[in-house]
């Protein structure tokens, strides 16, 4: 593996957890507005797939997936003051908590509803490719998320359009709507995994990494 | 649509809307929930419907609900001082309107506020507003006025959601204006 490529993602992998360790105290305190959210033990995928970005690429990154930002070009600075609602970050006081967004270096800001993002950053690499700059959309969900019909429907609008569109399945086995026992959340992705792989979806490529490797990712 | 503003009305409401057999929009405010203290009785026998007055007064109605109706009860106090005798009115549930009540408040005093939460534009306050000015014109002494949120999205730094948010002083700078017209 990639000497340069370790150092760089141990280097993001370790501030995410120091910016989001010292958040979570401020929340602890009572310092910090509203709620914390963090992507604990799930930084990785975040990391790996931040820095395969291109230049104009736009990512929409959910919770866990905050390293993004980082990875981008937002300073942990920038990422406190907009957690605790001060000016200077990259929302203006005007947003905060994990709706953070920096549009001029291709973060977009996540609404809470999962995977609502997909479309919207499908979106947004659409209309940049067709005023001719090539740029991919990274979009993530989990597996609870993809369970969701909009999941399906960017998968299909995606390949109907021909779309630059990457799609991160972070395959935690959580989901919210997933009661244990009842339903398993992973059952969804296998279902994912025979979707893509059908005859009738060929320009949908799948691959599948380990998601605590970010090199990997 | 209900929008109780106490702890009390939050109970009866609720039961009332379980038991009402069309859908209820239900409003509350987070604000409130560690606000305001009381007992929660869940009746299902209690008409889905009514307003109350709050306090009673002569010169000027000042229309509320939910959180606000705290704001509104604080103004009133406030201008109590001045000499100015306000009505504050609880909507306790928007549609439908007991319009009856909150009609002939306004020709009692001939003075109408509204203090809320909403946007004054395009909202609640912009509804009843219209309504007072047109089937009670020929009642009112002053024109109808409305305090709510200023008309952007909500932020979230607690400074400018300050801001945003109606205030007791925006509330009683408005009651005044309409009082002294």
């Amino acid at each position: 593996m990639d000497a340069e490529l370790l150092r760089t993602a141990g280097h993001w992998l370790h501030l995410i957890r120091a910016i989001e360790e010292a958040g979570r105290r401020l929340y602890l305190q009572g310092r910090l507005p509203g709620s914390f959210y963090d992507g604990r033990g799930q930084e990785a995928t975040a990391v790996g797939s931040a820095l395969a970005m291109e230049e104009d690429d736009v990512a929409c990154p959910l919770i866990r997936d905050m390293a993004v930002h980082l990875v981008r070009g937002v300073t942990p600075s920038e990422f406190l003051r907009h957690y605790l609602g001060k000016s200077g970050g990259p929302m203006e006081r005007r947003d905060g908590n994990i709706h953070l967004g920096a549009f001029d270096r291709g973060t977009i800001p996540m609404i809470s509803h999962l995977p609502e993002m997909l479309p919207v950053g499908m979106g947004v690499a659409l209309s940049r490719s067709w005023r001719g700059v090539p740029s991919a959309a990274l979009g993530f969900s989990g597996d609870g998320a993809s369970c969701g019909g909009v999941f399906h429907e960017t998968l299909n609008l995606a390949a109907v359009w021909n779309a630059p569109l990457v799609v991160v399945v972070e395959r935690n086995r959580c989901g919210q709507d997933a009661l244990s026992g009842t339903r398993r959340p992973s059952r969804s992705w296998f279902v994912h995994l025979r979707l893509v792989a059908s005859p009738a979806a060929p320009s949908i490529r799948k691959t599948r990494k380990r998601g605590s490797s970010a090199p990997r990712v | 649509m209900c929008a109780p503003a106490t702890a009390e009305d939050a109970g009866l409401l609720l039961g009332a809307a379980i038991a009402d057999p069309n859908p209820v929009m239900f409003f509350e405010q987070k604000s409130l929930y560690t606000k305001v203290k009381g007992s929660l009785t869940y009746t299902a026998d209690k008409p889905l419907f009514g307003a109350v007055v709050r306090r009673h007064g002569g010169d000027v109605t000042i229309l509320s609900y939910g959180a606000a109706l705290h704001l509104a009860l604080e103004a009133a106090d406030t201008l109590a001082s001045e000499g100015i005798d306000c009505e504050v009115i609880d909507l306790r549930v928007l549609c439908p309107l007991d319009w009856e009540m909150l009609a002939a408040s306004v020709r009692k005093t001939s003075r109408c506020v509204v203090v809320h939460e909403d946007y004054p534009d395009y909202g609640v306050g912009a509804e009843l507003t219209a309504r007072v000015a047109f089937q009670l014109f020929t009642d009112l002494d002053a024109p109808p006025a409305r305090v709510g949120s200023c008309f952007w999205p909500i932020p979230f730094s607690p400074p400018l959601e300050d801001e945003t948010l109606p205030s007791v002083e925006r509330a009683t700078d408005a009651i005044r204006r309409v009082a002294r017209f």
